[in-house]
């Protein structure tokens, strides 16, 4: 059953480290069918944000619903409509790629033969077919990227959360990833992905947030926030927003 | 000053996750270290205790002074044996094999520094034999007495001396090991060194204790025997020495002691360094070459998904199987736990009946605890699936428990074969047996398991260093203490078949209870926030 509810929503997230206020007050949406670009400097709060919506963290205020699912209320089934490829992937380095998504498609539940299907697709499109039986602790830095992105795309879920997906991928696998984000975003899926690659998220995303210091600094589409800037471009606008004040001398 | 620099860098690290500062200061971060300290503190105040009655009782027997001496460089000794049987393959785990490596190596740092820095690295670990046995020791030897100032000023150097030497000579003699061997082996290697000194140490212990006992009669007079018997050879030994400077009454002797103690200990740093100098290098680039690794034979290539509990019980089995040190470690620790009993055959004859029950005794709850303590680690970072996936805790908890229960019960099930049949065990005998062992399996691992759970270390390196320092602690006092009271249970109910009925059944209704009551726990704690490796 598809749900109407937007595949995102977060309404006043703030997390802190001891003292450090990591995310403050944060909102934003992901809408059906739409890709957000996640943006900000190092240390801004937006790997904290993805990790509060995939559940690895509980955050000391706010309100996260994935597809109209509360995450506090119903995690089991909030969890079941995310996939989420943190920056450092969680893999299991003695098992095959071929095990490893055999048992990420067990604990999602989905059908065997579903998910036989969907893990031979991403294994041909991700090009990890040399590697499905060797062991995932000799694979290189993509190819782990790879096997963690095909591991979410099993349970086909509504929302994508992906922090840093293009890490260590070749030029054809940075392709073959926009491309299946953009398939996912024309069947009303979302996406939101956080990089620092400015000129992908502004090709590749419908709409960018730009965070700083846990901030909300700006949001819309990168057109939008161009726009009254004649000649700059979405990197141009970041180092603007991100820019912290000189120190008095 | 790179090597200061990095040092620097350390003590601010130690003091974060003391401290909980910064994103790492959560609060399983901030808790590691001092709770390793609390439980260290407590055992070195238990041994304390327990070393300072014997030596009131010594006293109070007539013994010699050479005796209490003696004793004195046999908790020192105790000490050096513990740090090469259970930390020196960690610490040269940390030479060869730390995460932080690859930054220190392309550093322009001399090897000899690495070295240095390496092993204070290790010092939380390494450090603990001393200051869990050796330090107790030199403190009840030296409060009670009329103690000159020169020992208290001399005793940390002594125990620093007494660090040195095993953790110097043994650093050098595994780098030199490592260095004729494939480097991509090199962390199945050191867990095949440290299992067979284990091993080594349990034969040992499995011949000379029954002898020991059998020869004397009570404890005092055993003890007082083999000091006797074995005086001479201990004051030869870096803990003789030790003592001696401690403790002997005639200068010249002290001066002996302390140049053979310096001396021993310069020459096994000198030959650390040395080793470190010429090999440490080479030895660094081989191992983070990478290599191909073929895949696991007859691998399936056609994916094939499975229901939840078969899907975790699979992972775990190739998990466990794959690493062939953790699974040598557990294959080892089944047959010498099965051993164990055998040790009191000398000095009590026992029924065939009572000594299967026993070994299947020493057998399940051992297993059960290597396995249910490694079920966790062996995961890794990849633990956070169970907060990720949509899988309740309580589900995961029986998954494991079911997983690491049915590894641990089949071999259980081969000995209580292998060992049953040829006793000719009655079906009351049989009965009384399975009424002890599976309750006693069952609570094991989910002490063990929650042992993991709460200090399981995602980077370790060595199937003997999966848990932190305080989780050692832990996990041996409680197992321990299960063995001996499911070894010592028919103690109090022999006298009549009903009897031995009736405690069985307690034992195991109340085994059967604490378990439900350990897994609820565990629970709880994989579905607390933050929760995962």
């Amino acid at each position: 059953m598809e749900s109407a509810a937007p595949p995102l929503e977060i309404q006043s997230l703030t997390h802190r480290y001891g003292d450090l206020l990591a995310v403050d007050d944060l909102s934003l949406e992901v809408g059906r069918g739409e890709i957000v670009g996640f943006l900000g400097p190092n240390g801004a709060g937006k790997t904290t944000t993805l990790r509060a919506c995939a559940g690895l963290l509980v955050p000391h205020a706010g309100r996260i619903a994935i597809a109209g699912v509360a995450l506090a209320a119903q995690p089991l089934v909030a969890r079941a409509r995310l996939g989420f490829v943190p920056d450092e992937p969680f893999l299991y380095d003695r098992l095959t790629p071929v095990e490893f998504l055999e048992f990420v498609a067990a604990l999602y539940d989905v059908p065997a033969d579903l998910a036989a299907r969907r893990a031979e697709e991403s294994i041909e499109r991700f090009d990890l077919t040399s590697a499905r039986g060797e062991l995932i602790e000799t694979c290189s830095r993509g190819m782990r990227q790879k096997i963690a992105i095909a591991a979410v795309l099993l349970h086909d879920p509504p929302l994508l959360l992906l922090d840093e997906p293009l890490t260590g991928l070749d030029p054809q696998a940075v392709r073959t990833l926009k491309d299946l984000l953009r398939e996912r975003a024309a069947r009303g899926l979302g996406v939101l992905v956080s990089t620092h690659l400015l000129e992908v998220a502004e090709r590749l995303c419908d709409r960018v947030v730009i965070i700083h210091h846990g901030k909300k600094r700006a949001e819309g589409t990168p057109v939008a926030l161009r726009d009254g800037r004649a000649g700059a471009t979405l990197e141009d606008v970041f180092l603007a927003l991100t820019a912290d004040p000189e120190p008095a001398p | 000053m790179i090597a200061r620099g990095v040092l620097l860098g350390r003590a601010r690290a130690l003091r974060n996750s003391v401290f909980g500062r910064g994103r790492s200061g959560g609060r399983r971060g901030a808790r590691g270290p001092l709770t390793g300290a609390l439980f260290a503190v407590a055992a070195g105040l238990i041994l304390y205790a327990v070393i300072d009655g014997f030596f009131d009782e010594l006293v109070r027997a007539g013994a010699t002074r050479e005796e209490m001496r003696a004793v004195l460089a046999l908790a020192f000794d105790v000490a050096l044996a513990m740090l090469v049987i259970f930390d020196l393959e960690s610490a040269v785990s940390t030479l060869i094999l730390d995460r932080d490596l690859d930054l220190l190596r392309v550093a322009p740092l001399k090897p000899r520094a690495l070295l240095g820095l390496k092993l204070l690295d290790g010092l939380p670990r390494t450090a603990a034999p001393i200051g869990v046995v050796a330090l107790p020791a030199l403190l009840a030897w030296a409060v009670p007495g009329p103690t000159p100032a020169a020992t208290w000023i001399l005793a940390p150097v002594v125990l620093a001396l007494l660090w040195a030497i095993p953790l110097g000579a043994g650093t050098a003699l595994s780098l030199a090991f490592l260095s004729r061997i494939p480097a991509r082996r090199a962390r199945e290697s050191l867990g095949l060194v440290s299992l067979l000194v284990f091993a080594a140490l349990w034969v040992f212990n499995f011949v000379v204790l029954p002898r020991f006992a059998s020869e004397a009669g009570e404890p005092l007079a055993r003890m007082r025997w083999l000091l006797a018997a074995a005086g001479h050879i201990v004051a030869l030994t870096p803990g003789g020495w030790a003592a001696d400077l401690i403790a002997a009454d005639a200068l010249g002797s002290r001066v002996r002691s302390a140049l053979a103690l310096v001396a021993a200990a310069g020459a096994s740093l000198a030959l650390a360094a040395f080793a470190a100098g010429r090999l440490l290098g080479p030895l660094l680039m081989a191992a983070r070459t990478p290599v191909a690794r073929a895949g696991p034979r007859g691998r399936r290539l056609r994916v094939a998904v499975r229901p939840f509990l078969p899907a975790v019980m699979r992972r775990d089995w190739l998990l466990f199987t794959r690493d062939w040190t953790l699974l040598g470690d557990v294959i080892a620790g089944a047959v010498m736990w099965t051993l164990l009993p055998l040790i009191v055959l000398p000095l009590h004859p026992v029924r065939s009946p009572e000594l299967v029950r026993a070994m299947l005794l020493a057998l399940a709850v051992g297993t059960g605890w290597g396995i249910g303590t490694r079920a966790f680690p062996v995961e890794r970072r990849a633990a956070a699936w169970m907060r990720i996936a949509p899988v309740p805790a309580r589900s995961w908890v029986a998954a494991r428990f079911a997983s690491v229960g049915a590894f641990t019960l089949a071999p259980v099930a081969v000995a209580a074969l292998g060992l049953g049949l040829p006793a000719r065990l009655g079906a009351a005998d049989w009965l009384t047996t399975l009424a002890s062992v599976l309750p006693a399996a069952a609570l094991s691992i989910a002490i063990g398991l929650w042992i993991g759970a709460a200090f399981g270390e995602p980077g370790w390196t060595s199937p003997t260093s999966v848990l932190t320092l305080g989780g050692r602690l832990t996990s041996a006092a409680a197992l321990a203490l299960q063995t001996a009271g499911w070894i010592a249970l028919p103690a109090f109910s022999q006298e009549t078949t009903s009897g031995a009925w009736l405690s069985a059944g307690l034992a195991g209704s109340v085994a059967v209870g604490l378990t439900l009551l350990v897994l609820v726990a565990l629970a709880r704690r994989v579905a607390s926030p933050g929760y995962h490796h």
